[in-house]
Parts: structure tokens; sequence; C-alpha cells
């Protein structure tokens, strides 16, 4: 009986029908997030005290950071539960999560870089966390490559998810890499010592942010999901009266 | 529109000098978002388009007399 939540999560109707009910409980509070965030962010808050009003960048660049890197966990999560328990609604996820996350990671990289030339005087500087954050865009762009080379989905799911795997060891390296090296990147500012280092004003546009993009990616693997479960079901009986004739 | 913060528009606009970076680092985030919408709803209008398609043959091969494939 315990076990019946994890058949029906491995069931592809069963997915495509909760997806598309979850999508719009994922959007609108994400749109509704966003757009405060967004008020917030670059109107209601203080201009930093040795940034000016330059620090708003960071409003954009670390929520699509943590896209970048929570993403890439998941697809790793996803592709290692398909290849363990042979799950295909797994490898549907992992499938649906490349782009979204590959998106996000280039976010990052063009944000940061526009943040570094007024503030540390250059677009790009082979730092351990740009360094890395770089990797971890080659390592989207090669598993959603490795994906296309096969025409064989279930092969492609396969050797895409050892890549999503193996790869996985560079996030805890981007995260800790402000730490482990001497970084131009700063570090983490939401929480030190379990303390908040900015004021309110500045924390809960950030923090919406953050829920809103997390959210936002929600509802955009929902939406991919469905895309995903059909395509993989299309000889199915099941999927006939979900398009229609 | 004026906040504590900002005097004007024009203030607004100019962010304290950094408007060349504020601004661009904002729409390149807001298209991205954009974008994967944008793939979303595409890849479930060629699945839909592929479900479609695979019916579409089905039907006239069992026409046909044809084992279905």
């Amino acid at each position: 009986m315990a076990w019946t939540w994890f058949h029906r999560l491995a069931s592809p109707p069963y997915i495509y029908r909760t997806a598309g009910r979850l999508t719009p409980w994922f959007a609108w509070p994400a749109a509704l997030l966003i757009v405060a965030g967004l008020i917030g962010g670059l109107y209601l808050s203080p201009p930093d005290y040795q940034q000016g009003d330059g620090y708003r960048i960071l409003y954009v660049h670390a929520p699509s950071a943590w896209l970048s890197l929570m993403v890439y966990t998941i697809m790793a999560v996803a592709g290692g539960i398909g290849l363990i328990w042979r799950m295909k609604v797994a490898h549907a996820v992992a499938a649906s999560c490349a782009p979204i996350g590959a998106s996000f990671t280039l976010a990052t990289l063009i944000t940061g870089s526009l943040w570094g030339k007024p503030m540390w005087g250059t677009y790009w500087q082979w730092d351990p966390r740009l360094t890395s954050e770089l990797i971890l865009f080659f390592l989207y762009l090669g598993y959603m490559g490795l994906r296309a080379a096969f025409d064989d989905v279930q092969r492609a799911d396969r050797i895409s998810a050892v890549l999503a795997v193996v790869g996985v060891i560079n996030v805890p390296i981007i995260h800790y890499s402000v730490v482990w090296w001497n970084s131009l990147h700063q570090g983490p500012s939401v929480m030190y010592l379990g303390k908040p280092t900015m004021p309110p004003s500045m924390l809960v546009p950030l923090l919406m942010m953050f829920l809103g993009f997390t959210l936002f990616f929600g509802a955009v693997l929902m939406m991919r999901l469905r895309g995903e479960v059909l395509l993989r079901e299309r000889t199915a009986t099941w999927v006939r009266e979900v398009v229609g004739t | 529109m004026s906040s504590y913060y900002f005097h004007s528009f024009h203030g607004f606009l100019n962010m304290g000098g950094y408007a060349a970076f504020v601004w661009p680092a904002y729409a390149v985030t807001l298209t991205v978002m954009g974008l994967n919408i944008y793939w979303a709803k595409r890849l479930m209008a060629r699945s839909r388009h592929a479900v479609r398609r695979r019916i579409a043959v089905q039907e006239e091969s069992r026409l046909a007399g044809e084992p279905s494939v």
C-alpha cells in the first residue's frame, strides 16, 4: 500500500494530468512574486552604500544562479532515479530540466558579466566561480547534445543520465568555490552566520525573486513534462483521448 | 514618478549611472523567461502533432485492412 504513490508517479497518464493541473498553481504565484520582486528590487529598495544602483542586478542574477544549480541537481537526481529504477517518467523529468537550466545558466553568466564590468572593471575573469559556472553551462549543452545524438529515446535517456549524474560534482564546486579559493566573486550575502546581512527592504524583494523564479521553473517544468510524456507515449492508447482526433 | 530613492522618472531610468548595465541584465533575464514559456508551448504543440500523425497513420492502415503498426 505504501508504494502506491510511487507506482502512480511512474504512470504516464497520471503524470500528464497532474502536471496539467499543477501548472497554474506554479505559474500565478510565480508571476505575482516576480512582478512584486521587480518593483521592490528596481524601485523601492535603497541603493547599495558601495555599489549605488548597480547592485540591483543582484535581483535577477542571484535567483538565476540559484536556478542554474537547483535545476541541474534535480536533473541529476531524476536521471539517477531513471537509471536505477528504469522509470521512464524520471527520464522525462530530466530531459525537461535541461533547456530550462541551460538558459538560466546563460542568464547568470550574462547578468554576472554585466555586473562585473562596472564593479570589477572586466566582463570576464577566469575566476573559480565564473569558470565553474561556465562549465555548468557546457554540461547542460553536452547533455542536450548527447540526447539529440540518439534516435532511440531509451538509449538517449540512459547515456545522458550518466553524464548528468557524473556532472553533478560540479554543483558543490560552484557553490563552495568562493569559500575554497580566493575568488573575485563575493561570498554568500543573503545569510552569514545565520543572520541576514542586508536590511529587509533589500532582503524581501530578493526572497520574492528567489521564490518566484523557483515557482516559474516549476510551471515551465510541468508544461515541458506534459510535452515530453505525450511524445514518448504517442503509441499508447490513452494519448488518443487527451489529444482528440 | 518618484520614490524615496529616485526623485524623478529620469533618475530611475538612469539607475545612478549604471543604466547601461542594469537594464540589459533585466532584459536578458526576462527574455530567458519568455523563451522558456515559448519553448515549452512549442514542445507541447509538436508532441500533439506527433500523436495526431500517429493516429492518422493507424487509421489509414486499419482502413486498408493491414495489421496496425
